[in-house]
């Protein structure tokens, strides 16, 4: 579990680093929604080049970027087994008793795990390259016209915040308490389900204990620290956007024309070449 | 040298299984400015609760302490006595907010409104004190031990302290670790004038302070110089403590017979045989 | 009750850009009735190679023997292993959970399919063992103890499976003096009848040297020493390039020796004061 790369910030001395995070989560926000409006596999061209193009100039390596699908990749490839014996479209390629396989479900299966690897490969890229603190920074200023509805804008961030900071932390505890309980004689991988989720108590109580505790210290610490001294927090880092910021929010609106407009245009531009 | 802590007289008690007991009673303690204090004493004599009284995390049921001459009890200066002595606690993963350690850094003096420019100064000197200025970008996940300490005592330097209390901050960390943050806390009293207060198990690092206060059952049982106290050997079996090696073999020879003083470290004893052979 | 280690090796996410090397070829074997230390800096490996001694970790490269259970067959007895091999890792009132004392403890004993008479009767016994009042005890929640009863609690919850072979992963951390003290006479007195073979973790040089009587040296995943404590202790060029410290004795009877005064190398603070009275007879 502790290879998970998801969520984790590689730091980098690159453009996309250096993007204001209120513009990259607008980013990423459009990117999702262009994922989401793709309904041909040529369409996924534009999204391809867009998150190729991302990566290339935020410097994160390519192998880090395969590492935060790994982490999905079973979610992937089980959905796809069902895409494909579910949907029964058009010619049938294969069939052995109830397994039936035809290319307009192996269509709609790739065409899933596609949108879902963009999805997640796309997702990381602003975790990559935004720190935890950044990305609620940019969070709550977006969120700060809530504050006048008495939304505790700030609260919220430095929850989402600490809850970033804590799931590494917690996913080494479980591994440590469930090593521990192992040694006891537990064992978590027989039994019918009653009988699992059961034998997953020892693990969850002391868990929940020490998160208790970790909770405590960590409020002790954090009042220690003038949390809540004042109405007038500052900030180390001030959110400005710039020329690369409108720049990229520029770049963005043409990948999403684009892939609106890749499947109207298509035709024509096979027209054009073929002529 | 005037005193930067001043206890008067507490008390904190709390209820359990309907008695009544005395985490702290009627101690009376001054602290003086850019001292190096350690406070000693068994699991349970009261040394968690002094330190919480001294930033006015909590507040004593009878008695006064006043931190730069400030009462604790008085509500609306709580933040100023929490900028004035800041504490580092043991558990090195519970006290950090953020994941990058600059960010980390920035939490205290961003929760005082202090302005940006001077946030950005405090934090890279601060880093650059504990030696940690090349790592200010790192993630604090990825640190050691001892480096996460060093960053949770440079979070404490950035909103320039007066105080600084190490509560059990060494008992979670190897020997290097243990070594990197003892060495940090003493360039802080020499080279920065901060008053140092350690609470600790390890007697090793209570050999070279200015004063121990041993606790014990919330009471003061002995203070003074490390000397003074480690050659009072009842009081030190008594209260769960023990004796630097090189000071139970010195107080065990001079039982047999020799002619040899009292010492603190393992150099100070191969001196002294030396001189008697 | 023997264990046997040949050429364990052992990799992190390997074939990964991130892997990383934890083991390496490393040889060993424990007799029973030893003492075994294991020293080293941190991430040098102690921890992953005390997890292959139960099979906590499966063994991909190498052999191990555990008390004739052989861990690189294909379906090794994983059950009766971690019953003959107790495991205390660090920190173990963390691993607390049951409501009350008596069925924390239960809870080894149980599993490893002792009936429920005789859970409860090695429940009571290794209470009573590791010094706890089992009437007080044994309904109160495990929670509500001291950090000193929480750790001896979670330590009866162990020795209640009534293993050959404890292994201890730094038991005195984050305790006070007489905690420690306390904790490591428990460990003393626990080993001889049931308890054959004992393997400690520690970074604690003191206490390696007073109560070990072999010490395995790791540093990047080898096994860089294995000897005696004493021998050990007499090379001390080692301990000046792994970053380990020595022993107080030791270090004391080192500072002697650079000013010419022999005292050997003595283990604890009683061989230290006889070796210096032995040498200073006369100039009292």
């Amino acid at each position: 579990m502790r290879d998970i790369a998801f969520g984790q910030y590689y730091p980098a001395d690159s453009v996309i680093h250096k993007l204001d995070s209120r513009i990259k989560l607008i980013l990423v926000v459009v990117y999702v929604v262009g994922v989401f409006l793709v309904n041909s596999f040529i369409s996924y061209i534009p999204v391809a080049l867009f998150l190729l193009s991302t990566i290339l100039l935020s410097k994160v390596s390519l192998i880090k970027v395969m590492k935060s699908i790994k982490g999905i990749l079973f979610i992937i490839m089980f959905t796809s087994l069902l895409n494909i014996f579910f949907n029964k479209v058009d010619n049938v390629l294969w069939s052995w008793g109830f397994l039936v396989i035809t290319d307009g479900g192996l269509k709609i299966a790739a065409k899933l795990a596609l949108r879902l690897l963009l999805l997640v490969a796309g997702t990381s890229m602003l975790t990559f390259t935004t720190t935890p603190m950044g990305i609620t920074d940019g969070l709550e200023s977006i969120m700060k016209p809530l504050k006048l509805i008495k939304v505790p804008v700030h609260d919220i961030a430095i929850t989402m915040s600490i809850t970033l900071r804590f799931i590494p932390i917690l996913i080494e505890e479980i591994d440590k308490i469930i090593m521990a309980q192992k040694a006891r004689g537990a064992s978590f991988d027989t039994g019918g389900l009653v009988k699992r989720i059961k034998a997953y108590l020892p693990v969850l109580i002391p868990l929940f204990v020490s998160a208790f505790r970790r909770a405590d210290e960590l409020a002790l610490a954090m009042d220690a620290r003038c949390y809540n001294a004042t109405q007038n927090r500052t900030k180390l880092k001030e959110l400005k956007c710039k020329k690369r910021d409108l720049i990229a929010l520029f770049i963005t609106t043409i990948y999403l024309i684009l892939v609106i407009t890749i499947p109207m245009f298509f035709p024509i531009i096979l027209d054009f070449f073929s002529k | 040298m005037d005193n930067i802590i001043e206890i008067n007289d507490v008390s904190v008690t709390y209820q359990k299984d309907s008695s009544v007991i005395h985490a702290i009673s009627h101690l009376t303690l001054n602290i003086k400015r850019g001292s190096f204090v350690a406070i000693l004493g068994r699991n349970g004599s009261g040394k968690s609760t002094l330190a919480k009284l001294l930033n006015a995390s909590l507040l004593p049921d009878s008695g006064e302490i006043f931190v730069d001459g400030i009462n604790t009890t008085n509500e609306e200066r709580a933040f100023d006595i929490r900028s004035k002595v800041g504490m580092v606690f043991q558990n090195p993963d519970n006290q950090m907010v953020a994941t990058i350690i600059e960010d980390d850094l920035a939490f205290g003096p961003e929760n005082l409104g202090i302005p940006r420019e001077e946030i950005r100064k405090r934090v890279d000197w601060a880093l650059k004190t504990v030696g940690m200025y090349e790592h200010r970008m790192r993630a604090t996940q990825k640190l050691s031990g001892g480096q996460k300490q060093r960053v949770a005592i440079a979070a404490v330097l950035a909103m320039s302290p007066e105080v600084l209390i190490l509560d059990e901050a060494t008992a979670m960390l190897d020997p290097r670790g243990r070594s990197e943050v003892m060495d940090t806390a003493r360039k802080l009293n020499k080279e920065k004038n901060i008053t140092v207060v350690l609470i600790t198990h390890y007697m090793d690092e209570a050999v070279d302070v200015d004063e121990i206060v041993v606790l014990d059952s919330g009471c003061i049982a002995t203070k003074g110089s490390p000397l003074e106290v480690f050659e009072q050997i009842d009081i030190i079996k008594n209260t769960g403590l023990e004796f630097p090696t090189a000071t139970e073999t010195s107080l065990k020879l001079r039982g047999l017979g020799y002619d040899i003083p009292v010492v603190l470290t393992d150099e100070s004893l191969v001196e002294a045989l030396c001189q008697l052979k | 009750m023997s264990i046997k280690v040949t050429n364990l090796s052992f990799i992190y996410s390997p074939k990964t850009p991130f892997e990383k090397v934890a083991l390496d070829n490393i040889s060993f074997e424990i007799a029973e009735g030893e003492t075994m230390g294991i020293i080293g800096s941190t991430g040098s490996g102690k921890s992953t190679l005390i997890q292959h001694l139960n099979g906590l970790i499966r063994t991909t490269k190498g052999n191990i023997t555990v008390c004739d259970i052989d861990l690189t067959s294909k379906r090794p007895n994983l059950k009766k292993l971690r019953s003959l091999v107790g495991m205390l890792f660090q920190y173990p009132e963390y691993q607390l959970f049951a409501d009350t004392v008596f069925k924390d403890v239960c809870f080894g004993p149980l599993n490893f399919g002792f009936s429920q008479k005789a859970a409860e009767e090695a429940a009571e016994e290794a209470l009573r063992l590791v010094g706890l009042n089992f009437d007080d005890v044994r309904d109160r929640s495990p929670f509500e103890l001291s950090g000193g009863e929480k750790r001896r609690v979670a330590i009866a919850g162990v020795l209640a499976s009534k293993p050959k072979i404890l292994v201890l992963d730094e038991p005195t951390a984050g305790l006070d003096p007489a905690g420690k003290r306390e904790m490591l006479d428990l460990i003393r007195s626990l080993k001889g009848d049931s308890i054959k073979t004992v393997i400690m973790i520690s970074h604690n040089m003191d206490e390696i040297a007073e109560y070990a009587d072999r010490v395995l040296v790791m540093d990047n995943g080898k096994i860089i020493k294995d000897s005696h404590p004493r021998a050990l202790f007499s090379d001390i060029s080692m301990f000046k390039e792994t970053g380990l410290k020595l022993p107080h004795s030791v270090n004391i009877s080192t500072l002697l020796r650079a000013r010419g005064f022999e005292i050997g190398t003595p283990l604890n603070i009683n061989e230290l004061l006889t070796n210096i009275c032995d040498r200073m007879e006369g100039s009292k």
